[in-house]
C-alpha cells in the first residue's frame, strides 16, 4: 500500500554513498552509473535472464528508507516487473532464499506507470492498460517510484527486475535513488504549475519551410509551501538547501494519492534556483517557492 | 532507417559522436544528445557522454582562396564541453587533468539510436586537438585542428648527404646537401655529383634498385654516353665539360609507373607525410605514360610540393572531412551535383559579378626543364634558345584555341606557373580549363542551407544548381562552412557560376 497525502520530497539519496552490486553488467556500462546524477548514464545488464538483472546495495549502516526510485528504465510494459527487498542482518539473496531476515518485501510490482485513466480518451485513442507504446515511451523517460507506506531501517538491499523477455535482450536503468522522505504536514498551495520545456530552435526557410533542432524536453514543476511551522522550515525545508542547493537531485512527488497521474507529476529533478523561506504574516508560519527541473 | 532518409526531415536530432584518441583500444567517447551503443554495434554498449554544449557544433571553414593558389584553405572551430568530467566506462574521468594537446579526435554524426543504425554514423572530421582551456566553471573548450600540418610541413627531400659515408670521390662542397629524389618521370633534370673521379651522378636516393631509369644524359645540352647503375645513380663514359644533365623515371616500388599528377601526390602524401587515405578527381586530366614528374633536389615541404602539383593541374588540394587528402582540378560549372531550392535556404542569397580583371588572368604553363647557362655547340639554335629561357613558358600561348580567347594581351606573368607534365598537350589542356572558368563572366554567389537539407556527398569543388533565385544556374561549390542561421546548424555555400 504506498503512502497517500501531502507532497513526498526524497532529498537525501542514499546510493551515491553505497557499495553498489549486480546480477550482471556490460562492462562499458557498469552498475555503478546507477549512482550517477544523468539519467542517460545507464547500468546495462548482459542479458534479460532474471540470474543477472537484479541490483545490490550495502549502506554501510542502518538507513531510513522511505522511497526507492528506478529512473529511466526499460523493462517491458505489462510484463516488466519488480521487486524491493530490505534487510538489517546482510546481502539479500535470490527471491526464493534470500538467506537473511528481510526487513520488507514489496512483492513483485508492475514496472510502468499508468500514464493515462482510463476513459480519459475516447474510443480508439485510448491506451489499453493506460500505458503507453513502446515508440512513445522510447521518446519519454519511464521510471517508477516506490514509496513505502513506513520508512524501513536497513542496511541492505536488493531489487529484483524481471522481464526475461525484454526484446532488446537486456535490462538497463539510469538511476537508482533511494532515501527517506520529508512529507509536508500541510500541503502545498493551489496555485502551483506543472510545464514541459522545449528548448529546441526553429528557424524558416526562404520558401517558409520550418527547420528545427529538437532538444530532449524536460518538465518543470513550481509549487509552494506556504504553512510550514517552525520546525519543518528548519529541519526539513533548510535541510533540503544545505543538502542538495541548486546541483543535487531530488525526488519529487506532489500528489501521491493520484496515482493516475502520477506519473505526470512525479518527477526526478534538481531545484532550479536558491529560494528564501519566508516568515509569512500569519505567526509561526514559514513559506518557500520550489522550482523544480527534471534531470535527463 | 539510414542516416541519409533520417537526415532528410526537417527537424531532425542530430547527435554528434566525438571520439578522442579515436585510434586506439580505448577512446573517450563524447556527445550532443543521450547516445548509448547497443550490444550488437561495432562499439558495444558504449556510452557517449553527453557533454557536448547543445549548440557546440564545431565550425567548419574550408575555401578555395585562389584559383592559383594550390591549397585550399581551412579553419577549424572551438568544441565546447561543459563539463570536463565525463563518464567513461562508468569510471569519472577529469579531462581538465590530462594531457589533450595532440590526441587525435574524430567527429561523427548520425540520429538518434532507437531510429538510425550506429554503423549509419557519418565522419565530418578526423583531426587532432590543437589546445585545451579548461575554466574553473567547470567547462573546457577544445580546438580542433585536421592532420594537414603533419604533411604540409614535411620536409623534402627527406635525406642529406654525408660525406662519410660517400665515396671517395664525393666532392666535400655537396657535404649536406639534400640528396635528390624523383617522383614520375622528369626532363633535363640536374643530378648531383656525388663521385668526381668516376663522374657519378645521382638523380634519386630513395626508389631504391630497381626502381629507377635513366632514360638519357646531356652535357650542356648535347646527349652524352653514360652506363644506368639502376640505383638512381649514373656513370659518365666521359668527363664532363658543362651542366650535365638526365631525364630519370621513377616507377613505385610495385612496378607502378607515377605517370600522373595525383600518383605523385598521393605516392609523396603517403610515403612522406603520413596521409592513409588519398582521393582524387582530375577532371579529365590524365597523363600519358610517363608524362609527369617532380624533381626535388633542394630542401622544401611536401605542402609546397603538393601545392604545386595541385596548381600545375590548375586545381587543388585540401583534407576532406574525413581525414583523407583529396586532390581536384578546377573545372567549369557543369550540370548536376545537389539542387538547391528556397525549401533548403535558410540565408538570403547573395551575388556579385567578378570583376573583368579576374577574368584576364594569363596563364602560362612552364616544362619541368632546368634552365642553364650555356649549351653545347652541337645543340640547334632554338633547343638552345629554349634551354636557356625559363623553360617552356610561351609554348601554350601558340595554342590557337588560347589564342582566341585573347590571351595575348598580357603574355607574360612574373611567376609562370610550373607544371609537373612534361606532355605539352596536357598543359595546354589544364591551360584551356583555366581560361574556359576564367575567360567568360563569372558571378559569385552566398548563401546558407540548413544543415538538414544539405547533402552531404557534396563538398568543395563540386558543382550545385541553384533553382528559385534571380541567379539560377550551374555553380562551383568554391567555400563550404559550417555556420548557424537563426540557431540552426546551417551549411554556408560559396559558389562561382
Amino acid at each position: 500500500m504506498p503512502r497517500t497525502g501531502n507532497l513526498i520530497i526524497g532529498g537525501r539519496d542514499k546510493v551515491s554513498g553505497a557499495t553498489l552490486g549486480a546480477g550482471s553488467a556490460a562492462a562499458t556500462l557498469p552498475v555503478t552509473n546507477l549512482a550517477t546524477q544523468a539519467p542517460a548514464e545507464v547500468w546495462r545488464t548482459t542479458s534479460a535472464a532474471p540470474a543477472d538483472t537484479y541490483i545490490t546495495a550495502d549502506f554501510g549502516g542502518l538507513t531510513l528508507i522511505d522511497l526507492v526510485s528506478l529512473i529511466a528504465h526499460n523493462l517491458t510494459q505489462g510484463a516488466g516487473q519488480w521487486r524491493i527487498r530490505l534487510s538489517q542482518d546482510g546481502p539479500i539473496g535470490p527471491v526464493d532464499s534470500p538467506g537473511v531476515a528481510l526487513e520488507y518485501d514489496s512483492g513483485w510490482m508492475n514496472a510502468w506507470p499508468v500514464v493515462e485513466p482510463f476513459g480519459v480518451l475516447p474510443w480508439g485513442e485510448f491506451r489499453w492498460g493506460g500505458q503507453l507504446t513502446s515508440d512513445e515511451a522510447a521518446a519519454l523517460v519511464i521510471s517508477e517510484h516506490h514509496v513505502l507506506e513506513q520508512g524501513v531501517l536497513a542496511q541492505y538491499l536488493r531489487i529484483d527486475l524481471d522481464d526475461a523477455g525484454n526484446a532488446d535482450g537486456y535490462l538497463q536503468a539510469g538511476r537508482l535513488f533511494v532515501s527517506p522522505v520529508w512529507q509536508t504536514a500541510v500541503n502545498f498551495d493551489r496555485q502551483w504549475d506543472i510545464q514541459v520545456q522545449d528548448d529546441s530552435v526553429r528557424q524558416r526557410s526562404a520558401a517558409n519551410v520550418v527547420y528545427s533542432e529538437p532538444m530532449p524536453q524536460y518538465r518543470i514543476l513550481r509549487l509552494a509551501l506556504s504553512w510550514m511551522d517552525q520546525g519543518e522550515a528548519f529541519v526539513q525545508a533548510m535541510d533540503l538547501d544545505w543538502r542538495q542547493g541548486v546541483t543535487g537531485e531530488i525526488v519529487i512527488i506532489p500528489r501521491p494519492d493520484d496515482t493516475d497521474y502520477l506519473y505526470f507529476t512525479a518527477l526526478y529533478g534538481q531545484i532550479a534556483r536558491s529560494q528564501p523561506i519566508k516568515n509569512r504574516r500569519a505567526p509561526g508560519y514559514y513559506g518557500r517557492e520550489y522550482t523544480i527541473e527534471e534531470l535527463r | 532507417m539510414t542516416l541519409a532518409e533520417y537526415l532528410r526531415r526537417q527537424n531532425a536530432a542530430i547527435v554528434l559522436l566525438v571520439d578522442i584518441d579515436y585510434d586506439t583500444a580505448d577512446p573517450i567517447r563524447l556527445s550532443t544528445l543521450p547516445y548509448i551503443t547497443e550490444p550488437g554495434d561495432s562499439d558495444a554498449n558504449v556510452l557517449f557522454a553527453p557533454v557536448v554544449a547543445k549548440r557546440g557544433l564545431p565550425r567548419l571553414s574550408q575555401r578555395l582562396r585562389d584559383v592559383w593558389g594550390g591549397l585550399a584553405v581551412a579553419s577549424w572551430g572551438d568544441l565546447p564541453l561543459v563539463s570536463h568530467r565525463v563518464n567513461h566506462n562508468g569510471t569519472e574521468r577529469n579531462l581538465a587533468t590530462e594531457s589533450l594537446r595532440g590526441r587525435s579526435l574524430r567527429l561523427r554524426i548520425t540520429g538518434p539510436r532507437s531510429l538510425v543504425p550506429y554503423s549509419e554514423a557519418r565522419t565530418i572530421f578526423i583531426g587532432r586537438i590543437a589546445e585545451a582551456t579548461a575554466r574553473s566553471d567547470g567547462s573546457l573548450r577544445l580546438t580542433l585542428e585536421d592532420t594537414s600540418a603533419a604533411w604540409l610541413d614535411a620536409v623534402l627531400p627527406p635525406a642529406r648527404y654525408d660525406a662519410a659515408a660517400m665515396p671517395p670521390g664525393f666532392p666535400a662542397s655537396n657535404d649536406g646537401k639534400p640528396r635528390p629524389m624523383v617522383v614520375g618521370k622528369v626532363a633535363h633534370a640536374r643530378p648531383a655529383l656525388i663521385d668526381a673521379t668516376n663522374h657519378i651522378y645521382e638523380f634519386d636516393a630513395y626508389a631504391g634498385a630497381g626502381n629507377v631509369t635513366v632514360h638519357s644524359m646531356y652535357d650542356n645540352g648535347a646527349a652524352v654516353a653514360f652506363t644506368d647503375n639502376g640505383d638512381g645513380t649514373v656513370t659518365l663514359v666521359n668527363p664532363p665539360s658543362g651542366v650535365i644533365t638526365g631525364t630519370p623515371e621513377v616507377t613505385l616500388t610495385n612496378g607502378t609507373n607515377t605517370n600522373e599528377e595525383w600518383q605523385i601526390a598521393e605516392h609523396l602524401l603517403t610515403t612522406y607525410g603520413g596521409v592513409t587515405t588519398f582521393n582524387h578527381w582530375t577532371s579529365g586530366v590524365t597523363g600519358s605514360a610517363a608524362y609527369a614528374g617532380v624533381y626535388l633536389s633542394e630542401r622544401t615541404t611536401l605542402g609546397e610540393v603538393v601545392g604545386r602539383i595541385a596548381r600545375g593541374m590548375f586545381g587543388w588540394c585540401a583534407m576532406a572531412p574525413d581525414g583523407s587528402v583529396s586532390l581536384q582540378a578546377l573545372d567549369v560549372p557543369a550540370a548536376g551535383g545537389p539542387t538547391i531550392t528556397a525549401a533548403q535556404r535558410l540565408g538570403d542569397v547573395e551575388w556579385r559579378d567578378l570583376p573583368t580583371r579576374y577574368n584576364r588572368i594569363p596563364v602560362l604553363y612552364e616544362r619541368n626543364d632546368a634552365p642553364r647557362d650555356t649549351v653545347a655547340a652541337s645543340v640547334g639554335l632554338d633547343f638552345g634558345a629554349y634551354l636557356q629561357s625559363e623553360g617552356n613558358e610561351g609554348a601554350a600561348e601558340d595554342a590557337a584555341d588560347i589564342t582566341t580567347r585573347g590571351l595575348l594581351e598580357a603574355p607574360r606573368m612574373t611567376t609562370p606557373y610550373l607544371t609537373p607534365d612534361l606532355a605539352y598537350s596536357n598543359s595546354v589542356s589544364a591551360a584551356n580549363r583555366a581560361l574556359a572558368l576564367l575567360s567568360s563572366d563569372r558571378r559569385r554567389v552566398s548563401f546558407a542551407v540548413a544543415w538538414a537539407a544539405w547533402n552531404w556527398d557534396y563538398g568543395l569543388g563540386d558543382s550545385l544548381t541553384l533553382d528559385g533565385t534571380p541567379v539560377d544556374g550551374d555553380y562551383l561549390i568554391t567555400a563550404f562552412e559550417r555556420t548557424r542561421v537563426g540557431g540552426i546548424a546551417a551549411i554556408r555555400i560559396e559558389a562561382v557560376g
